[in-house]
């Protein structure tokens, strides 16, 4: 049934035809709507013959370029699968042949990327414009801009002489000058004496492979095959032999000959003599068999006993004879062009036999002269069997990532944590961008379950996914960068090592990032502890997870020197993005709340969760996220203004289309670096967020504004204590409550609204911002704590319900730093920080919790009297507090507050009964003063 | 050395003014070229004297009057060295009649195809010149022969050559004629009318071949390759075929490749061969579709010297080829465009509303064609002079020059005989239009169309 088993292919029975006929009635139609300006000739009528065009040309401008008579013809193949492949054109003579784009001497390019030039649907139509096109062109001379790369010379390649790569740059060893030159500077193919070198291609081979890995002159490598220690394999058993490339200031035209006559012809045109050409190749061979010795050696193979013989292993090696003209051009510049002559049968016969001729003191003279004919007889009848050269050079490549994002990779050490869904995919891309090392940590093993989208094989079942992974991508270059260490990720970073005695031991100063693709809270936590109070040591870190359905995914990424790295971030994430209608979406997946009960596993009982997801979304996912990480490294690296810490939201196309957000692609949030401090006592890390100090900026300047500049002032603190990481951050601060007392030496802290102003950031934020703690300014004074704050702190720890510590913040700094600060200047403030854990005896003390309507008389119940006395208020000028900072439910008494703070005597009232108790204030502030 | 100045905008050659070289009249489609060897010596190459056509609606100038009074005079006639004829139709012998009867032609150059043909039972017709071309090479072969018998020295007036071998050779009076007044395929021609011009003039004879003796008339054609020596040694080269087809002119071709003698195939001038024709080129397959014979226009490319031109001794080409229509045909006219840089119609040159004759000179440098211009004021010069005297124009000699204003003269006549219009816009606009049009969507529809359902008519 034909029916059946053509489905997905053209049907036959299709009203649209192809190939051939399609061609031939758009061709007809064409010669009757032109009026015959087109011709469609024929030398034969049958299938599988060009079509014979002749196409009306009088009116083409004549120009430098090549000669257009005013009708020309073509032969035009179609093929099969016209209109959807182009067809080939050919001119219908030879007289533009070594003109450029014309190879083959007849062949016109006319497409330079068919697969975007080519029109199907434009059809004939379309070819002959594109001919015209091309044709006025070519005899204007402006084919070739001198600003494109030049074309490099055709060489018809033969496929079996096998194929060569060429890594080394040549450009700084050619004879000729390296210069910029103009398109109509044509090199002179009939050069007398064109300036010549020889040097020799230090090569590998494996199989019919040929890599070229270094270029030596014949010195060089003479010096390096007769050294004591010359290897004849590189480290992976590969074999190693040299031979001559001969580079020659002349063009060999836009096509190599295919005859050895033609080729020696040619170079001995350019001043070439044929006999060093021998000389070389025959230098080239010894050179080689000293390698095959050497290698004899070393293995102990039997060699043939005497080096005259033809052992066949010591003329094992391929005859090469390279050739480099300068045929390249790229920005102006000329570079040199790369062929190589892959002489077998008579032509090696001959040259091994010269090779001996030469070993003899006196060559019998019929000898000499038989070995001559054959040489000659070679040079006369053989083909030139050109290799395949493939280019890896770097000048005359270009990476194809060249100005990419993806290019911040290159040469860098990366740390991989993962290497499952995504770390795999990152893996790869970083491998493939060209990373100088790549370890990857990962304790899994390949399941079945994972190949439906992790990139890993059947047989890698069982295996470590570090080693599967390693072992394949160590393939995509030639030099191995993958390094796989089995293990816990955890472990690594709290032992510093994993894998015992031999195992890998971790020191991130050698990378130049981290990028956490484990999906793991753990990790990130630990990462996040680790790094706390090391951030000059360590590397950008990135965290790269996915929503539950890989429908949107998130990268965190901390950049060099970001106080917090994805652990905290992720919290000040939901802190933020709760509240926020573009990020709801975000929230809702990654932090459910309550959590998701329904989990996904895949081998339930067996296997921890995880999300479902199909390849395409998963490698997608993985993809953007990776590239959105190394976009922000760049411009973190470029501009020391960009903020270092951020988290990136990305969802895919799928995700809108399935109802799950009304937006589209990317959304971004970043922090300003934190403000660190550590507590000594403790070994608390406490981090003030950007914002929290802009707050306490705000308010010290508002304070400043409405009491006067040396008026302390205060307020709360929101934010976490994390056990885990050791540390404290303020996401938020206050200014003083209404009912707060302020002078120039006390703040007293009040209490009206506190709690609603907590309840309302707890509740926005899912709980995930807390009571933290008071700060307070001191303004043009030390950051350093009275005993009078430490008596206050002490009581805020032990009546503040569930408080079982407190962070107590104080700002300060003398003259100009202050000053600075407040302007908004000069950087921050100094800052003591201090956390205080509560005082079980004195909770048990406690008369029960307190209401928080009045804690200052609960707390005087259980201070001791000299603390109480430390609490009291001494005499002075006191202001009235007000909420700043959390003021847009209380902006009305902020205004009123500052309104009444007025007070003429502010400082100077200094009324008797209050000047004992200063003076005892005084005493206990500066104790050695007494 | 010449001391007249140049007139403003005339070939200005410091060099010697060259006196030999080659005019193609614009005769209609049919051939006549007059070809100058030297002041005295005069080869006319076929003759189509159009005034003579019975074409009412044409009237045409004198060719053979005019080409009489530009010959040289001898004994007050005027005197052409020698007459060749390529072979019998009409549109290459039309006026030898009146020609012989008011010029002296001093030798003739005939192929045995017309003693072959008075023997065939379907010979075609003949016309009255043909015939009486026939008539006077019998009378010269016997007036040879007669002179021979009696040892005298054959004169001028009854000199014949005949060129090439027919197989039934044996059978004629020519058969019997010294090897001097035989030549054919592979053999050169430098001696005319007994004069030696071989310092000058060379003819080499490609065809007629024996093979094709019994063919088709026109494949009996004589084909020639002129070459036409300056003093310094630089020469101009014409190759003609007559009205040769595909087969013979690729055995030509191959021959003479064959011998090395590429220097009687190179050419500067290539007179198309037959008009035009595109049986030059193209042989109909089984289904009478015409299949390119890609040897012959290689061939032509091949032996192209550099700025060689094509003429086509023909009408005006038409806008399109239409079956079994006569030369010229489109299709072949745009095979030599293919070949060449320049292909002349003689009916069409130097426009298509004013025709010119096409002369082709020889100088120190080669061959060239004579611009449009200067063969114009060359031939105003000429006639506002009295013809044969002084103060002659320095681009060409004065036979030359005096032949071309006698054909300049002829000229102006044919003039309207152009067929298609000339589109004013170049080949590439006019292509890349069609291309475009091609597409279609450019323009709406020019005419109201109704639509309509015929069963809702009332009737």
């Amino acid at each position: 049934m034909t029916e059946a088993s053509s489905a997905g292919r053209l049907p036959a029975s299709s009203v649209s035809l192809t190939g051939r006929a399609l061609a031939a009635k758009q061709l007809a139609a064409l010669e009757q709507s032109t009026g015959g300006l087109i011709e469609v000739l024929s030398e034969s009528f049958g299938h599988g013959s060009p079509f014979v065009v002749s196409v009306e040309t009088q009116g083409i401008e004549p120009g430098p370029g090549i000669k257009v008579r005013g009708r020309e013809r073509f032969r035009i193949w179609v093929g099969d699968q016209f209109p959807f492949g182009y067809p080939s054109v050919f001119s219908d003579h030879r007289r533009w042949a070594g003109t450029p784009h014309v190879q083959w001497g007849s062949f016109l390019c006319l497409y330079a990327a068919g697969s975007v030039e080519w029109n199907a649907s434009d059809g004939m139509r379309g070819l002959l414009d594109r001919l015209l096109s091309w044709l006025e062109h070519a005899a204007a001379g402006t084919l070739d801009p001198d600003d494109r790369p030049l074309h490099p010379p055709s060489n018809v390649v033969s496929a079996t002489a096998g194929r060569m790569i060429v890594h080394p740059d040549l450009a700084d060893r050619v004879p000729w000058p390296i210069k910029a030159i103009h398109a109509t500077e044509h090199v002179d193919s009939s050069a007398d004496e064109a300036a010549q070198g020889i040097v020799y291609a230090w090569s590998s081979r494996d199989g019919d492979r040929f890599d070229v890995l270094e270029w030596l002159s014949i010195a060089e490598v003479a010096d390096r095959v007769l050294s004591a220690d010359v290897a004849g394999v590189d480290s992976r058993g590969r074999r190693l032999f040299a031979f001559p490339l001969l580079m020659i200031d002349t063009d060999l035209g836009w096509e190599y000959p295919t005859t050895a006559k033609a080729l020696v012809d040619n170079l001995e045109r350019a001043g070439y003599d044929r006999r060093e050409i021998l000389e070389q190749l025959i230098l080239g061979v010894r050179i080689n068999r000293v390698l095959r010795m050497s290698e004899d050696v070393v293995t102990g193979e039997v060699p043939g006993d005497d080096g005259d013989t033809d052992s066949g292993f010591l003329d094992s090696d391929p005859v090469l004879f390279g050739l480099a003209t300068p045929s390249r051009r790229i920005d102006k510049v000329r570079l040199p062009h790369i062929v190589a002559w892959k002489i077998d049968g008579l032509g090696k016969t001959a040259v091994g036999l010269m090779r001996q001729l030469k070993g003899l003191d006196d060559p019998p003279a019929e000898l000499a002269e038989g070995v001559d004919a054959l040489a000659k007889k070679w040079v006369l009848e053989s083909k030139v069997v050109w290799v395949r050269v493939h280019e890896m050079r770097p000048e005359v490549t270009r990476r194809r990532d060249d100005g990419t994002s993806g290019q911040w990779l290159r040469e860098r050490r990366v740390l991989l944590l993962g290497a499952g869904a995504i770390g795999a995919v990152v893996a790869e891309q970083a491998a493939r961008a060209g990373v100088r090392r790549l370890v990857v940590v990962d304790k899994g093993v390949v399941t079945p379950g994972i190949l439906v989208r992790q990139p890993f094989y059947d047989d890698d079942i069982g295996a470590y996914k570090v080693d599967a992974l390693a072992e394949r991508l160590n393939r995509i270059g030639r030099h191995p960068v993958v390094e796989p260490v089995v293990g816990n990720c955890h472990g690594l970073f709290l032992d510093g090592h994993v894998g015992g005695p031999d195992g890998f031991i971790l020191d991130v100063s050698e990378f130049d990032l981290v990028i956490d693709a484990t999906a793991d809270a753990g990790t990130r936590a630990v990462i996040e502890r680790v790094r706390a109070g090391t951030t000059d040591v360590w590397p950008p870190t990135v965290t790269l997870l996915l929503g539950h359905l890989a429908t949107r995914g998130l990268a965190v990424v901390a950049g060099l020197g970001a106080a917090s790295s994805s652990h905290e971030l992720l919290r000040r994430f939901v802190v933020k993005g709760a509240s926020r209608p573009a990020w709801a979406d975000f929230v809702a997946d990654f932090f459910p709340d309550p959590p998701r009960t329904e989990m996904f596993f895949p081998e339930p009982g067996c296997s921890e969760p995880t999300f479902v997801g199909s390849a395409s979304d998963v490698m997608a996912l993985s993809s953007a996220l990776l590239g959105y990480s190394l976009d922000a490294l760049k411009r973190m690296e470029g501009e020391a203004t960009v903020p270092r810490m951020r988290v990136v939201g990305a969802r895919l196309p799928i995700a809108a289309a399935l109802g799950e957000s009304h937006r589209n692609g990317i959304e971004e949030m970043t922090w300003a670096d934190d403000l660190v401090a550590h507590d000594r006592s403790s070994g608390v890390e406490v981090r003030i967020t950007a914002e929290a100090l802009s707050e306490m900026r705000g308010e010290v300047r508002r304070g400043a504004r409405v009491r006067g500049p040396r008026v302390e002032t205060g307020g709360m603190m929101l934010g976490t204590f994390d056990e885990a990481t050791g540390t404290a951050t303020v996401d938020l601060a206050t200014g003083p409550p209404p009912d707060s007392r302020l002078s120039e030496t006390y703040f007293l802290n009040g209490v009206e609204g506190t709690q609603e102003a907590l309840d309302s950031a707890s509740n926005s934020s899912r709980g995930l911002t807390r009571f933290l703690g008071l700060w307070h300014s001191h303004p043009y004074g030390p950051a350093r704590p009275s005993p009078t704050d430490r008596v206050g702190v002490a009581a805020i720890t032990s009546f503040t319900p569930g408080a079982r510590r407190a962070l107590m913040v104080i700002i300060g700094g003398f003259e100009e730093l202050w000053d600075g600060w407040v302007a908004g200047t000069s950087h921050g403030p100094r800052v003591y920080v201090r956390l205080l854990e509560a005082d079980p005896t004195a909770l048990r003390a406690g008369a029960g919790p307190a209401t928080g309507s009045d804690p200052i008389p609960n707390a005087r119940d259980v201070l001791t009297p000299y603390q109480r006395m430390l609490q009291t208020p001494p005499v002075g000028a006191y202001y009235e507090g007000g909420y700043s900072g959390l003021a847009r439910t209380d902006a009305g008494h902020a205004i009123e507050a500052g309104s009444a703070a007025p007070a003429p005597q502010a400082g100077s009232a200094s009324g008797s009964e209050l000047s004992g108790m200063r003076r005892v204030l005084d005493a206990l502030r500066h104790p050695g003063e007494r | 050395m010449s001391t007249t100045t140049s007139p403003p905008g005339m070939h200005a050659n410091p060099s010697a003014t060259p006196e030999r070289g080659a005019v193609f009249w614009p005769v209609g489609t049919g051939d006549s070229t007059t070809v100058v060897i030297s002041d005295q010596i005069v080869l006319q190459i076929d003759l189509h004297d159009l005034a003579l056509a019975d074409e009412d609606d044409t009237p045409e100038a004198p060719v053979v009057d005019l080409l009489a009074e530009s010959l040289p005079q001898v004994d007050e006639t005027p005197y052409l060295a020698a007459f060749a004829l390529t072979h019998a139709d009409k549109d290459h012998c039309l006026g030898f009649a009146d020609l012989l009867e008011k010029v002296h032609i001093g030798e003739l150059w005939a192929t045995p195809r017309l003693w072959r043909e008075y023997q065939m039972d379907d010979a075609p017709a003949l016309c009255p010149d043909a015939q009486a071309f026939q008539e006077e090479a019998e009378r010269r072969v016997a007036a040879v022969m007669a002179a021979i018998a009696k040892g005298d020295e054959v004169a001028s007036g009854d000199r014949i050559v005949i060129i090439g071998y027919d197989t039934d050779h044996d059978k004629h009076a020519y058969a019997e004629l010294p090897e001097e007044f035989k030549s054919g395929p592979g053999k050169t021609i430098t001696t005319i009318d007994g004069v030696d011009c071989s310092d000058t003039f060379e003819a080499f004879i490609h065809a007629p071949f024996a093979d094709d003796c019994a063919s088709a008339r026109n494949d009996t054609s004589l084909a020639m390759h002129l070459t036409i020596t300056e003093a310094n040694g630089a020469s101009g080269r014409v190759l003609m075929f007559g009205d040769l087809a595909h087969e013979t002119i690729m055995k030509v071709f191959t021959y003479s490749e064959y011998y090395e003698r590429n220097q009687y195939l190179d050419y500067d001038v290539l007179l198309a061969p037959h008009h035009c024709s595109k049986k030059v080129m193209f042989i109909p397959d089984a289904d009478g579709k015409d299949v390119l014979q890609k040897d012959v226009t290689d061939a032509f490319a091949r032996h192209a010297n550099e700025g060689a031109v094509v003429v086509c001794s023909s009408g005006p080409i038409p806008a399109q080829d239409k079956p079994r229509d006569n030369p010229p045909h489109l299709k072949a006219y745009n095979r030599y465009r293919e070949v060449v840089d320049e292909v002349i119609v003689t009916m069409s040159w130097p426009a298509g509303d004013a025709v010119a004759p096409v002369v082709f000179v020889v100088n120190e440098t080669g061959g060239s064609i004579v611009r449009e211009q200067t063969v114009e004021e060359t031939a105003e010069l000429v006639l506002s002079k009295s013809l044969g005297h002084g103060g002659l124009p320095a681009t060409m000699g004065r036979r030359l020059a005096v032949v071309a204003a006698a054909a300049s003269v002829a000229s102006a006549g044919p003039a309207g005989l152009s067929a298609s219009a000339t589109d004013p816009r170049d080949g590439l606009t006019q292509l890349r239009e069609a291309l475009s049009s091609d597409r279609g969507g450019e323009q709406a529809p020019q005419v109201p169309v109704g639509f309509g359902r015929t069963d809702g008519r009332a009737g």
